[in-house]
């Protein structure tokens, strides 16, 4: 067919030559001439298919620009075929043709959107500025508990830096860093507030800010535990824990033998109850049940089976204290050995609990004391000063039996150290005592999301499609899960930043912040390369073992539109020296 | 004889006419210089009595500058020629006398001198000094003008100065003046400023002048918005105004004119604290051993912050024992001080002869000082004790309940009963005898102290306080219970059994320091000076008695009444009548009202996207205002701003108005400042409906090989 339009041009331009050449008028012939091979040419390129002659072929560099790429490292790697392209302009067609593609900056924020072939990809990661690299706190805490704060810092100059913890306007705590490389810090403040609060973590240099970040965090009102407490006998120990928890809204119920068969019987914020038969009933209605080895000894079979159901099959915590060897209550199963130690020096009177070093005591575990020998199930809560175990947990079904050692922990009271009582038993009772079961459950993000960028929604419940909005108006719609009905996803990409509330349809606010994209960004950079890295050395999904097709060159025709122009060019060239003559 | 007369003539016009033109010369200078004056008086306002220091001026201007104002008789003859054509240009030929001149002159003399005579020539100045003066005049008159203007608006204000414009910003209110007047026994100048904020000394007398551009209404005071009072007028024209209390605490006030509330302004008072005293020297608690001296020196400072009135020196002596104790007080006058003596040290030497004091009693002092406002400060009990050195030498001390003097309880008095006794018969004896004496007697203290020295361990000679520690005693491996073990380890085995004591470190401490007295003994007896080592020897025996009287526990004397026994009851193990106890109590109610600040913080800190706008929040964050409010009147310096900044947040949350960030770090700020850490508690756990196993589940199946 070609051989056709080839004549035919060739005809066609015999014709117009002829016209041309014919014509009487030498005026403007030179002008006719050209006019009519323009014409020609228009016409040939509207039949005949003319390609470019540049051909792309499949042996290009193809650069990847990610925020913070440096220009000396690109210019290094910016030969004459080498394609340069961003982050957000990068699409599968430059990534397929690309011989070798190189990743400049902090890495790819997101490493499943395009289909990169690891063996061909290598990753130049941008040295991190100063700041803070790394970053986590817990996000919830209960009113009195620490919030513990911990990340490093990237410091490459040779300047100190400072880190200051602010709430409001008042600094309430600040580290000093060294110069160069990494420093870690750490912060434990004690939020004094309820609901949602909101520190700023401020990097200076001298007297310039750096970076000032926020940590947004929920403490939550402590829930009471209901206790059942049972002694053998009246001591200052279980009064001064009577006192503690009634003083602060717990429940209690205490059964003190104080003769044979005759018990003294409190209730602390609850209605009374017959305490004199451990029942289930009775067991029901408590989280914990505290008690020592000789009240357990005194139980009949029927009560300890009641305990031990409770505890196995309810989740009822049992907290055991003793300072004597006594013969272990059967519910203990021989699951602790506990020795005897002497040892008169002040080492052991400073207790390590977690998180805390309690001050020293003088009277404390004077001299003598028992210790728990450790064993593989069970967790420790306090310990000595040389490591031996005073208090510990361990799991017993669906419930946690504790046992602790110390019976003079209310000489911290008396000493005015009641910072070290209050958070031993804290420490003990929320270890040991039940927990309850919510109906449903809420995941929401990451931990730290950011304004436009999606965030996942997941809520875990038995019932079926769920429906939560927000304080702004946006309702959004959870799809079930195809495998596990009782979860339920969805996604949200929000618009504003700062704390938001979430409403489900049961009426439950859920607080939650959003970051805004200033916040944190050295700690992102940071985690997108180490992302980047993870993913390259990962070869998991490498296709590597699939044969690549050899890359063809690319044709590009010339677009039709010059044709129809070059040819529209001609006839009106014609045209108006038709009418010139 | 007209030429005769001619010449006094044609002087006296000479010097009228001079006259005149110097009088025009000063009118002209004068009416520029009141002119300029009166430029001055409309700019700025000055006495008009210095006008006529300007005018002055004028008058030291013609004598600075003659040329202007003088007429010589060539002008005045040059003069007539010109405008007398009678005088023929010949009016010079006057001023010369009758026989000089040429005979023409003098012709010509005699012709014009009648035609002068007749003339009566006018003066040229007639017309300018008639402009000058009414120039002169009218300048006057507008100085009169301004100087009434000023004068009667000087009058309404009552002061002659305008007052500057206050800080002060409420509508209507042109200015506000405040006077602080302290109290007089602080002796501080009255203090006049113009800012709202004021900080005064407790007690102070403050008044605030206001000045309002109308008189509709009168301005009020709000203090902690509590009831407003009205300020009273100071003019007939009701439109300044004046208010004057005294205050005595701190708090905050509020403007209010019209329509128009200003906002808060703090009233801090600095307390008048009473007197400071510190007691240098004696230590609080002294013994003055026997053969130490009576004079003792007391060295105290006293301080106050704004003038002390009086100090006084207390003395009881107390004398005897057990219920014949006798108390004899005393105070002695520490000197005058000055009318702004803010601090004084004291310095004087108390003088237990002076007081009567025998051995074995004691002296209790303390001083006592008054500010100029009366307030008093005492300073903390001191003791003075005045051993008995008698008592000490006491056989009557009941030791075990055994009438029984331990061996080496009786050395040291025996000791020193020998020592004394040596010091009586010193004359007496050869002094070869006197030192054998002394060098036997500093042996038995050497032989005390070891003997001592053996319950620490001190076995060695001449050492004192060293030696091994009696911890380091290896007693083997103590078995928890054993009580021969425990008495083991802390008993001796060197000495005799029945010497076995039981020491704790405190008692050990002071047998040490008994052996270190019994040390410096034996160094005088030793060196044979027996005098200077009886006060350690007495020392030695006060520290033993001391150490003895330590172990006794003394127990009042009651009575007790045991319920009688029921002998049909009794062990019969019925204890059905016995019914056991039943305690049912509620936890109080916490009043604490910082708590709802906690509740407040957690709202303030989720302001941003509009939160917070609940019924519930709204009243929580409202009870966090008034709690703040009431910070802000106890310590205004402090929590004002934070107040101002919460009561702002109020208004724009109520108006749906934007909060900005800093109103409400202030508050956040002041709540941290107000709140103590919260008591960490128990919390009650939670865990998903199925204990979060489908979840574990469903990450693992989810993990990567």
């Amino acid at each position: 067919m070609m051989i056709f339009y080839l004549i035919g041009i060739v005809l066609l331009t015999m014709v117009f030559l002829g016209v041309v050449f014919l014509n009487p008028i030498q005026r403007r012939r030179w002008l006719r001439l050209w006019a009519s091979l323009a014409v020609v040419l228009g016409m040939a390129l509207l039949v005949i298919p003319f390609d470019n002659s540049s051909v792309i072929s499949g042996n290009n560099h193809l650069l990847i620009l990610t925020g913070g790429y440096q220009k000396d490292t690109v210019a290094a790697y910016n030969k004459s075929n080498a394609v340069k392209v961003s982050w957000e302009n990068l699409d599968q067609s430059q990534i397929d043709q690309a011989a070798e593609i190189h990743v400049f900056g902090y890495g790819l924020p997101d490493t499943s959107v395009w289909n990169i072939p690891k063996s061909t990809t290598r990753f130049h990661a941008s040295p991190l500025p100063t700041g803070i690299a790394s970053i986590h706190w817990k996000q919830e805490i209960s009113l009195g508990q620490g919030l513990l704060i911990q990340g490093s810092v990237s410091n490459p100059q040779q300047q100190k830096l400072q880190l200051q913890l602010v709430s409001g306007l008042l600094v309430i705590d600040q580290r000093n860093l060294g110069a160069q490389g990494s420093n870690r810090f750490e912060f434990n403040p004690s939020p004094k507030n309820l609901g949602t609060g909101n520190f700023q973590l401020l990097l200076l240099k001298g007297k310039d800010t750096l970076s000032k970040n926020p940590i947004p965090f929920i403490v939550q009102s402590p829930k009471p535990i209901s206790v059942l407490l049972l002694q053998d006998a009246p001591s200052f120990e279980q009064k001064f824990l009577k006192n503690w928890l009634t003083d602060h809204g717990y429940e209690l119920a205490a059964r003190t033998r104080i003769s044979k068969q005759i018990f003294d019987q409190a209730f602390s914020n609850r209605a009374s109850a017959n305490l004199l038969n451990i029942n289930a009933g009775l067991l029901s209605s408590f989280d914990l049940l505290l008690t020592d080895e000789a009240s357990l000894n005194n139980l009949s079979a029927m009560e300890q089976y009641q305990v031990r159901a409770a505890i196995r099959e309810k989740g009822l915590g049992l907290l055991v204290t003793t300072d004597t060897i006594l013969k272990h209550a059967a519910l203990l199963d021989q699951a602790l050995v506990l020795k005897n130690i002497q040892d008169s020096s002040s080492a052991n009177r400073y207790l390590k609990m977690q998180g805390h070093d309690s001050t020293w005591h003088p009277m404390i575990n004077k001299d003598a004391y028992l210790m728990m020998l450790p064993s593989a199930k069970m967790q420790t809560l306090v310990s000595d000063a040389k490591g031996r175990v005073l208090a510990g947990i361990y799991l017993e079904g669906m419930g946690k039996i504790g046992y602790s050692t110390l019976g003079q922990t209310h000489l911290w009271s008396l000493a005015g150290k009641q910072w070290d009582y209050d958070f031993y038993w804290t420490q003990l009772l929320e270890s040991v005592a039940s927990q309850t079961a919510i109906k449903e459950s809420w995941t929401l993000g990451s931990g730290m999301d950011f304004i436009h960028h999606p965030v996942p929604i997941v809520q875990w419940k038995d019932l079926a499609q769920d429906s939560i909005s927000l304080v702004s108006g946006s309702k959004i719609y959870l799809q079930q899960n195809a495998i596990y009905a009782f979860k339920q996803e969805g996604q949200f990409w929000p618009q504003q930043s700062g704390w938001q509330n979430l409403v489900t349809s049961g009426g439950q606010i859920k607080p939650w912040y959003v970051f805004d994209t200033k916040d944190w960004q050295l700690t992102q950079w940071s985690k997108n390369i180490v992302q980047t890295k993870t993913w390259l050395a990962n070869s998991g999904d490498d296709k590597k073992s699939k044969t690549l097709e050899p890359l063809q060159p690319k044709r590009q025709y010339v677009p039709a539109i010059w044709a129809w122009l070059i040819l529209l060019l001609g006839l009106a060239v014609l045209w108006i020296e038709s009418k010139l003559e | 004889m007209a030429e005769q007369h001619h010449l006094p003539h044609i002087q006296l016009l000479h010097k009228q006419w001079q006259f005149l033109k110097a009088g025009l010369f000063l009118l002209r200078v004068m009416t520029l210089l009141a002119f300029l004056f009166l430029l001055i008086q409309c700019l700025h306002p000055v006495s008009n009595l210095w006008l006529l220091a300007v005018e002055l001026i004028a008058v030291m201007a013609i004598l600075f500058f003659p040329k202007q104002w003088k007429l010589s008789e060539t002008d005045l003859a040059a003069y007539l020629n010109a405008n007398y054509p009678l005088m023929e240009d010949s009016a010079d030929l006057l001023f010369q006398p009758t026989d000089q001149g040429t005979q023409l002159e003098q012709w010509q003399r005699q012709k014009i001198a009648s035609v002068f005579l007749e003339l009566q020539p006018k003066p040229p100045f007639v017309k300018a000094l008639s402009i000058w003066i009414g120039a002169l005049t009218t300048v006057l008159m507008a100085l009169l003008l301004v100087g009434l203007f000023h004068w009667s608006y000087s009058n309404k204000n009552a002061n002659p100065v305008e007052l500057p414009a206050s800080k002060i910003v409420v509508a209507g209110i042109r200015s506000m003046h405040i006077q602080i007047q302290p109290p007089t026994y602080t002796g501080k100048p009255n203090l006049q400023q113009e800012q709202p904020a004021i900080n005064a000394i407790e007690g102070s007398v403050i008044e605030w002048i206001i000045v309002t551009d109308s008189s509709n209404t009168a301005p009020n005071i709000r203090f902690n918005d509590s009831i407003p009072q009205d300020f009273k007028p100071l003019d007939a024209v009701h439109t300044k105004w004046r208010f004057q209390t005294k205050v005595i605490t701190n708090g905050l006030y509020q403007i209010n004119f019209g329509k128009t509330l200003s906002e808060h302004y703090p009233i801090e008072l600095v307390h008048d604290l009473p007197p400071v005293i510190r007691i240098k020297e004696p230590a609080p608690y002294k013994t003055l051993d026997y053969g130490a001296s009576l004079q003792v020196p007391l060295k105290a400072s006293i301080s106050d912050d704004f003038g002390i009135a009086q100090a006084k020196l207390m003395l009881t002596v107390a004398s005897g024992g057990g219920e014949a104790v006798k108390f004899q007080d005393q105070e002695r006058d520490l000197g005058q001080f000055g009318p702004k003596e803010l601090n004084k040290e004291i310095v004087l030497t108390i003088n237990l002869q002076a007081l009567k004091m025998q051995p074995g009693d004691e002296l209790y002092y303390y001083v006592k000082a008054l500010d100029s406002h009366g307030q008093e400060a005492r300073s903390d009990i001191h003791i003075i004790n005045l051993p008995d050195t008698a008592e000490l030498m006491n056989t009557d001390i009941v030791i075990n309940s055994l009438n029984l003097k331990p061996e080496f309880f009786r050395s040291q008095r025996q000791i020193i009963i020998e020592t004394e006794q040596l010091l009586k018969d010193k004359d007496k004896m050869p002094l070869d005898s006197f030192k054998e004496k002394s060098n036997s007697l500093g042996i038995d203290q050497k032989l005390l102290r070891l003997r001592y020295g053996k319950f620490l361990g001190e076995e060695s000679m001449g050492e004192v306080g060293g030696g091994h520690d009696e911890d380091e005693h290896d007693h083997g491996t103590a078995v928890f219970g054993d009580a021969s073990a425990i008495m083991d380890e802390f008993s001796h085995k060197h000495d005799n059994a029945e010497d076995a004591s039981f020491f704790d470190p405190q008692t050990k401490m002071q047998l040490k320091a008994i052996l270190n007295e019994m040390w410096k003994s034996e160094l005088q007896l030793r060196t044979f000076f027996p005098k200077e080592a009886l006060p350690f020897e007495y020392k030695a025996l006060r520290l033993l008695k001391d150490l003895q009287q330590q172990s006794r526990a003394y127990v009042a004397k009651t009575s007790q009444k045991t319920t009688p026994i029921k002998l049909e009851k009794r062990l019969t193990a019925d204890l059905s009548k016995i019914v056991p106890p039943l305690k049912i109590q509620t936890a109080p109610v916490n009043t604490n009202p910082l708590l709802v600040l906690r509740q407040g913080m957690g709202l303030l800190a989720s302001l941003e996207l509009g939160m917070g706008k609940q019924p519930s929040d709204l009243l929580v964050l409202n009870q966090t205002l008034n709690q703040l409010h009431q910070e802000a009147i106890a310590k205004p310096g402090k929590y004002l701003l934070a107040f101002e900044a919460m009561k702002r947040i109020m208004e724009q949350l109520q108006t749906s108005m934007p909060i900005t960030n800093y109103d409400r770090h202030l508050a956040i700020t002041a709540c941290e400042q107000l709140l103590q850490t919260a008591t960490r508690l128990p919390n009650l756990q939670q865990r998903s409906a199925d204990g979060g196993l489908s979840q574990q589940y469903f990450i693992h199946l989810n993990r990567k090989p």
